[in-house]
């Protein structure tokens, strides 16, 4: 059984600089019971149009808002340590948005904990996200089957994976 | 008696109103619902956006409902639905 008494280790951080993915993994420290990091990379895809992403935020509430979210699928997934880095301003094609890892004892808490993650940072925390290109320049709506993960996640009892 | 708040907008709102941040005096207290009226009023070229029934309000770092009622030096914040990651 887990103990619930420890503090999961939580940095999460809004960048107005370009986001080294690689990096940031390779500074992600672990306590040595985990035995299991994920990591999801988020960047600019180039359909529709696309060639930046103007990545809009609201300077303190965010920051809040990702570290909530952090701990609260720490709490819910087991997880030991977290660490989110999130793109403001333009990024351009092929560049990082989001950088997000996950560390746990074993893999499934770490893999669904980073996914957890992600759907909450999607719809959940003051973000807001536009697309240019040469005949483009358009705020993006959330996803509704984003929306509908993040409210499950929320509505959901907070319990450990097993 | 007058009330002070701050009012912030952000993505759409914040394009269609021209600016991000404004001071507000009300004659007396008002709902936020009250203050998305007036501004829409003040500002007819974005109030579509005003009024698009997903924007939310956030009054001092809480989501909170329309009708409530605002207090001298709140800071409310005019929030689109959020699109991150």
């Amino acid at each position: 059984m887990r103990p619930v008494n420890r503090a999961p280790d939580i940095a999460v951080r809004v960048s107005a600089e370009a986001v080294d993915a690689a990096a940031e993994l390779a500074a992600f420290e672990t306590p040595p019971r985990v035995g299991a990091v994920v990591s999801f990379t988020g960047r600019v895809r180039g359909d529709d149009g696309v060639d930046t992403l103007e990545l809009e935020h609201f300077p303190g509430r965010t920051e809040n808002a990702m570290h909530g979210y952090a701990q609260n699928v720490a709490a819910r997934f087991g997880l030991e340590a977290v660490r989110v880095v999130h793109r403001i301003g333009a990024v351009a094609l092929g560049e990082t948005i989001v950088f997000v890892a996950a560390a746990a004892a074993h893999r499934r808490a770490a893999f669904e904990g980073a996914g957890a993650l992600m759907d909450l940072l999607k719809t959940e925390a003051p973000f807001w996200k536009k697309e240019r290109g040469p005949a483009l320049d358009r705020w993006v709506e959330p996803k509704a089957d984003d929306k509908d993960r993040a409210a499950a996640l929320l509505k959901a009892p907070a319990e450990a994976a097993e | 008696m007058a009330v002070a708040v701050t009012v912030r907008a952000f993505a759409k709102v914040r394009e269609a109103l021209g600016r991000g941040e404004w001071a507000v005096t009300l004659d007396g207290a008002m709902t936020a619902a009250e203050i998305r009226e007036r501004l829409a009023r003040e500002h007819p070229h974005a109030a579509a956006a005003l009024n698009a029934p997903d924007l939310r309000v956030d009054v001092n770092g809480a989501i909170v409902p329309w009708e409530t009622r605002l207090q001298d030096g709140d800071e409310i914040a005019l929030l689109p639905p959020f699109s991150g990651g």
